[in-house]
């Protein structure tokens, strides 16, 4: 377990090095230079560049650049709240990110397993078809179109929620945001739940079990679930990666003051700081998360915990 | 009802169908069956003759699309006898399964739940049937292990069930099945999955076990070895009947039905001068469609004119010995047993190759 543990981790810590490289890179090739002012002579420019350390050869830029990410020094932002430094534009608005993605994706996955587990015991009733016909959709309507529907009618006609985001609210303001990012995330669950449920049901050891004596409920909850939900984990990346890109979106359809909305205004402002830490940033939690995926397919999993030891 | 005190499972005229998209599938065709306590009934047949479907009738588990058409399994229930076709899926499960029928699967990899440990699935039983406590059924489960011949089985109950080897498996899957000290244990092709040389092996445990525990076996299976190796009484199973009934000895040496005669014929022998192993022409009929007359007359060879028209009645032959096809009819032309079937039978009494 340990040898797989390490393994993962340095394949991970690779992979976040690489991204780093190619950002950096990436802007080396932005035009021009942060200070484009016409007004300034050559000395002010040259006295600029050597406060920022951009007279410094490239290699040594970059591990001043790598030293500063690793440790929260994102550089300052130049537009949005100039030269305010990003990592505290990001972690003031980081929080109410956090709030909305946990929200949307708990909801979403304990409705999604509950649907697809019941739909997979019913097969072929009522609820299994409910459950196909709902799960297909929230699959298939982006969030924000969903988000503009539950504005008009629950927010504008109803009046039962605020419009936009209220920081003195924090639950009822973002409840139609949690609403529309968590449809994703329940519908891949429920599909993928009721998929794997089914196999599983009708799998040898589950008769194994029944021919033991073994009460129902215990056949579910204990021979069927463990086996159903070892999978669903597979389908935590996409979902986390369904609630980072929704919640650009949603988080500006309901003006919610979080790192979504903050990235599409650094991108509009030219804010370079900005978007590249994001970049960053949202690349370390989608490797995070896979990295928390693998691991805790290992955690559950024992073929897999053992890394082949055993086969 | 049961007659003798010795019976502990009595089948009667047991009908199954499956509902299918392309009409209803009659697996199971009226079959009678009884099992005395402490004894081995083979029931043997080519796949799709019903005798999985039989056997797992008995322990309630059906498919969802199974249809029981008629017929009851009778069993004594706490001194009562009980219809286990009217018992609940729920009752069967708190009442009857592993607790006193309990059941062996033909393939060990796949019976056991991969994600939870030995130790687990072992002593599962014991503590929902017999309210035993975790800490008590552990050692219980410990012993159990010990009995079916593994070694360190307190590492083994900590293991999962892919560091075990299939024949491994298996004994974990018969300590499971005797946990509870069942009357039956249905086996249904314990050995097909298995290696040969584990194969004799786990017979011979599950045959320790039987005498000791003094367990009625059901055993399911198509291979005529084992059957020789284990069972007292032979029920051979064609089209969803039982064609043929008798002891071992009279299946074996003085088989009456023609398909009887093709099973033993393509059975291997070590000492047969022909080279070719001999196959039944012809294959099983499609139960989809309603069988006239005997369902075995198309592949029979023997074949007679009422074979095609009119379902063979049971004929008795002896106290045990019963057999449905109309060649024992006292009408019915003298036909003999094949040449090579009767030199293979008379070589075999001769080698005293009996049980």
């Amino acid at each position: 377990m340990l040898k797989y543990v390490i393994k993962r981790v340095i394949i991970s810590a690779v992979t976040l090095l690489t991204i780093i490289v190619v950002l950096f890179v990436m802007l080396q090739f932005m035009p021009g230079s942060p200070f484009n002012n016409e007004r300034l002579t050559d000395v002010q420019r040259a006295s600029l560049e050597a406060k920022y350390g951009l007279d410094k050869p490239l290699w040594r830029q970059f591990v001043i650049y790598v030293k500063n990410i690793l440790t929260g020094d994102f550089g300052v932002s130049y537009s949005i709240q100039a030269n305010y430094p990003v990592s505290s534009l990001i972690a003031n608005k980081f929080q109410i990110s956090i709030q909305l993605g946990l929200q949307a994706g708990i909801i979403g996955i304990l409705l999604g397993v509950a649907l697809g587990a019941v739909s997979a015991l019913f097969h072929n009733g009522f609820i299994d078809s409910l459950t196909t016909v709902v799960s297909m959709i929230g699959a298939s309507v982006p969030s924000q179109v969903l988000a503009l529907g539950l504005v008009y009618v629950a927010a504008y006609k109803l009046g039962l929620f605020p419009l936009v985001y209220k920081p003195d609210m924090p639950i009822s303001s973002t409840a139609l945001a949690t609403i529309s990012l968590a449809i994703f995330p329940m519908a891949i669950a429920a599909r993928f739940t009721r998929n794997e449920m089914l196999e599983v049901m009708s799998s040898q050891y589950i008769t194994f079990a029944e021919a033991k004596g073994v009460p129902r409920w215990r056949v579910i909850c204990i021979h069927a679930m463990k086996n159903t939900l070892v999978p669903l984990i597979t389908t935590l990346s996409p979902i986390v990666i369904g609630l980072m890109t929704g919640s650009m979106v949603i988080e500006n359809i309901f003006s919610i003051p979080g790192i979504g909305k903050l990235f599409i205004m650094g991108i509009t402002s030219n804010d370079y700081n900005v978007v590249l830490s994001l970049s960053f940033i949202f690349s370390a939690m989608f490797i995070g998360i896979m990295l928390v995926t693998d691991l805790l397919y290992g955690v559950i999993d024992p073929r897999i915990r053992l890394n082949g030891g055993a086969k | 009802m049961q007659v003798d005190s010795g019976t502990i499972l009595n089948i009667q005229k047991l009908s199954v169908a499956f509902q299918t998209t392309s009409g209803e599938l009659n697996a199971v065709r009226g079959v009678d069956l009884t099992l005395r306590r402490g004894e081995t009934l083979a029931i043997v047949g080519e796949s799709g003759s019903g005798k999985s479907v039989t056997a797992k009738a008995v322990m309630g588990l059906r498919d969802s699309n199974q249809i029981i058409k008629a017929g009851e399994i009778l069993y004594d229930l706490d001194g009562q006898v009980t219809d286990l076709l009217k018992l609940t899926k729920k009752q069967m499960i708190s009442q009857v399964n592993g607790r006193r029928i309990s059941m062996i699967f033909q393939d060990p990899t796949t019976a056991l739940n991969p994600l939870l440990t030995i130790g687990y699935q072992l002593t599962e039983g014991l503590r929902i049937h017999r309210k035993m406590s975790r800490k008590a059924a552990w050692e219980r489960g410990v012993e159990l292990l010990d009995e079916v011949g593994i070694t360190q089985p307190r590492q083994c109950m900590k293991r999962y069930p892919h560091h075990l080897s299939g024949g491994m498996r298996q004994r974990v899957v018969i300590a499971a099945a005797i946990s509870c000290d069942p009357e039956i244990i249905i086996c249904d092709e314990p050995t097909t999955a298995l290696d040969v040389t584990i194969q004799a092996k786990i017979l011979e445990l599950i045959k320790t076990l039987q005498k000791k525990m003094n367990i009625a076996i059901i055993y399911i299976t198509h291979d005529l070895g084992v059957v020789a190796k284990v069972a007292d009484r032979v029920a051979v199973m064609y089209a969803g009947k039982i064609v043929e009934r008798g002891t071992a000895y009279e299946i074996f040496f003085e088989p009456r039905h023609p398909y009887t005669w093709g099973l033993l014929l393509s059975m291997p022998d070590i000492n047969a001068a022909d080279t070719r192993l001999y196959s039944i022409p012809g294959s099983p009929p499609n139960l989809l469609h309603k069988v006239t007359g005997d369902a075995f007359a198309v592949r029979n060879e023997y074949a007679l004119n009422i074979d095609y028209e009119e379902e063979p009645p049971v004929f008795k032959l002896s106290g045990t010995h019963e057999v449905a096809s109309w060649l024992a009819h006292p009408d019915a032309p003298a036909i003999q047993i094949p040449e090579l079937l009767r030199r293979q039978i008379e070589a075999k009494i001769s080698h005293g190759d009996e049980q």
